[in-house]
């Protein structure tokens, strides 16, 4: 319901503000959409700057999580327990297709699994903190020149990064997605979190254009309950 | 044109009946001795009224009322290209108790019998567990009526339906070569366009489903085809016509229609996220709700 609250607050703000500001090219937006995979399926994100920047409280929180789930104790991860939204940044590491709709307003991320869906807010207004945040944040995006520029940020805190990070909903998650020849996609994801992290540490993700074909009606929770997880665990 | 005449004539028909009412108040219980017998009044139907919650608010989700900017987008000129978020903006019935014309939907008995046990459950406090309660797609057309947005897109052979609610996805395949054999909760969409109307017919739900917040009833077997037009009457909607055809518990097809408001600022969608609640096995997740009985339908 809060949710849902908040999407009603939302529209108030676009009401407010009294226009539409539209993004300053969409045409240059036309390239990244379509149905995209992960090049090389991954349940972690590897960080391309180091090891992963810790606090002290974080780490053993980590560690705590990598010795539950060796022992199959998945009750620190939602997605896996619950099936709930692995939300942002981990949807970037889905393993299912997906697809970017890109549209003046809003940019839409469809995914397969379990149906879900992101959308980055192009209007060019700015979002106030809410009372609780979502597994997928706010996102709000800008183009520079053909690359997707999003910030996400008020993020719950009960979600993790990947199968194992946490984080606190002081999380922001900048990306900058761009095309590295016309069927391939690279999101490079910067974390910024100094209740978590020491320092904000980088990561990126490639995705490979699939034929555009309709996606499969996927249930998680049909999957769970059948004993199946939620997501495939791949070894690091 | 057919649901202006379909109203005209839900118009004309209260009119009929409020007279007849009038001449019966002025004739008086019972009637004059030797005058006229009132009918008998027919109570076969007492146990087909909404549920408590519905009584007086309309609905569980006002109509959003706020404006669109005036210098909002607009739908394409393209009379067939309906892209873009829509929200129903007419009040949720929680009971689809009047078909296009004003009539009560045509129930066999044991469609009534199904209804009534379900009313009866919400009115014991005792409702039953269902599609939406358990965060399973709710299948047609419950997943449209929840004032909460869609997204169209369209593409040469395919329009995909994102909802928020249930973060649902309904593929309309204009191309029956392209769809799926197998049944889902969703059911298989097929759609073609007949003049500038995208005309979708809906069937091979893999289960039974709830086409309203009561627990009117469709079987697996049903077809749900929907007539969809974009009209511009002093702000665009799409006016979505659905025909409901289930022998197994109705006596014949019935349609009822509904508007759904261009809403260019809801292409952001909340976070719909049931799996946290309903996925938690730590708790009763069924929040009170109690199974339906099995195969109790039976007239």
């Amino acid at each position: 319901m809060i949710s849902n609250l908040r999407g009603y607050a939302l529209a108030g703000v676009v009401m407010a503000a009294g226009a539409v500001v539209l993004p300053a090219d969409p045409a240059a937006a036309v390239s990244i959409e379509g149905t995209w995979k992960i090049s090389t399926p991954a349940s972690s994100f590897t960080p391309t700057d180091g090891p992963i920047p810790f606090t002290a409280d974080t780490k053993k929180q980590y560690e705590d999580n990598q010795a539950a789930s060796a022992k199959g104790d998945f009750s620190f991860d939602r997605t896996q327990s619950r099936c709930s939204s692995p939300g942002v940044p981990r949807l970037a590491l889905t393993p299912l297709p997906f697809r970017i709709w890109v549209r003046p307003l809003a940019i839409t991320f469809q995914y397969e699994w379990n149906r879900l869906n992101r959308t980055v807010d192009m209007t060019g207004r700015t979002f106030a903190a809410p009372f609780a945040g979502p597994a997928i944040g706010f996102s709000e995006g800008h183009w520079e020149g053909s690359t997707l520029v999003i910030k996400g940020q008020y993020f719950s805190e009960d979600t993790l990064i990947d199968d194992l990070v946490p984080h606190s909903d002081s999380m922001v998650v900048d990306e900058r997605l761009h095309l590295k020849g016309a069927n391939t996609l690279e999101d490079d994801l910067t974390i910024t979190d100094p209740d978590s992290f020491t320092r904000p540490w980088h990561t990126k993700v490639t995705y490979t254009r699939q034929p555009d074909q309709a996606f499969a009606e996927d249930v998680c929770l049909d999957r769970l309950n059948a004993g199946q997880m939620p997501l495939p665990l791949i070894k690091r | 044109m057919r649901f202006a005449l379909s109203r005209l004539r839900a118009v004309t028909v209260g009119l009929v009946m409020a007279l007849a009412s009038t001449a019966l108040a002025q004739i008086g219980p019972g009637g004059p001795p030797g005058g006229l017998t009132p009918p008998p009044v027919d109570h076969s139907f007492d146990d087909l009224k909404p549920s408590p919650n519905a009584i007086g608010l309309g609905g569980i989700f006002p109509p959003l009322a706020t404006p669109v900017p005036p210098n909002a987008p607009q739908p394409a000129s393209d009379p067939r290209d309906l892209e873009g978020a829509w929200v129903h903006t007419e009040s949720l019935s929680f009971l689809i108790d009047k078909d296009i014309d004003g009539m009560r939907p045509p129930y066999n008995p044991r469609g009534h019998k199904l209804l009534a046990k379900r009313l009866k459950s919400i009115a014991d406090s005792k409702p039953f567990l269902n599609a939406s309660s358990t965060c399973h797609p709710p299948g047609l057309p419950w997943q449209q009526d929840l004032n909460f947005p869609f997204l169209i897109f369209q593409s040469k052979n395919r329009i995909d339906v994102l909802y928020q609610e249930y973060h649902g996805l309904q593929t309309i395949y204009m191309n029956p070569a392209d769809a799926p054999k197998t049944a889902s909760y969703m059911g298989t969409s097929i759609g073609h366009w007949d003049g500038d109307t995208l005309v979708v017919v809906t069937k091979g739900m893999k289960n039974p489903i709830w086409i309203d917040v009561d627990g009117t009833p469709a079987s697996a077997n049903a077809v749900i085809t929907q007539r969809i037009r974009k009209v511009d009457e002093g702000g665009w909607s799409l006016r979505i016509e659905t025909t409901l055809d289930d022998p197994t518990y109705y006596t014949h097809p019935w349609s009822w229609v509904r508007d759904f408001g261009w809403r260019p600022e809801d292409q952001i969608f909340s976070e719909y996220d049931c799996e946290t609640q309903v996925g938690d096995k730590s708790n009763n997740s069924n929040a009170g709700l109690v199974p339906e009985p099995a195969a109790d339908d039976k007239p």
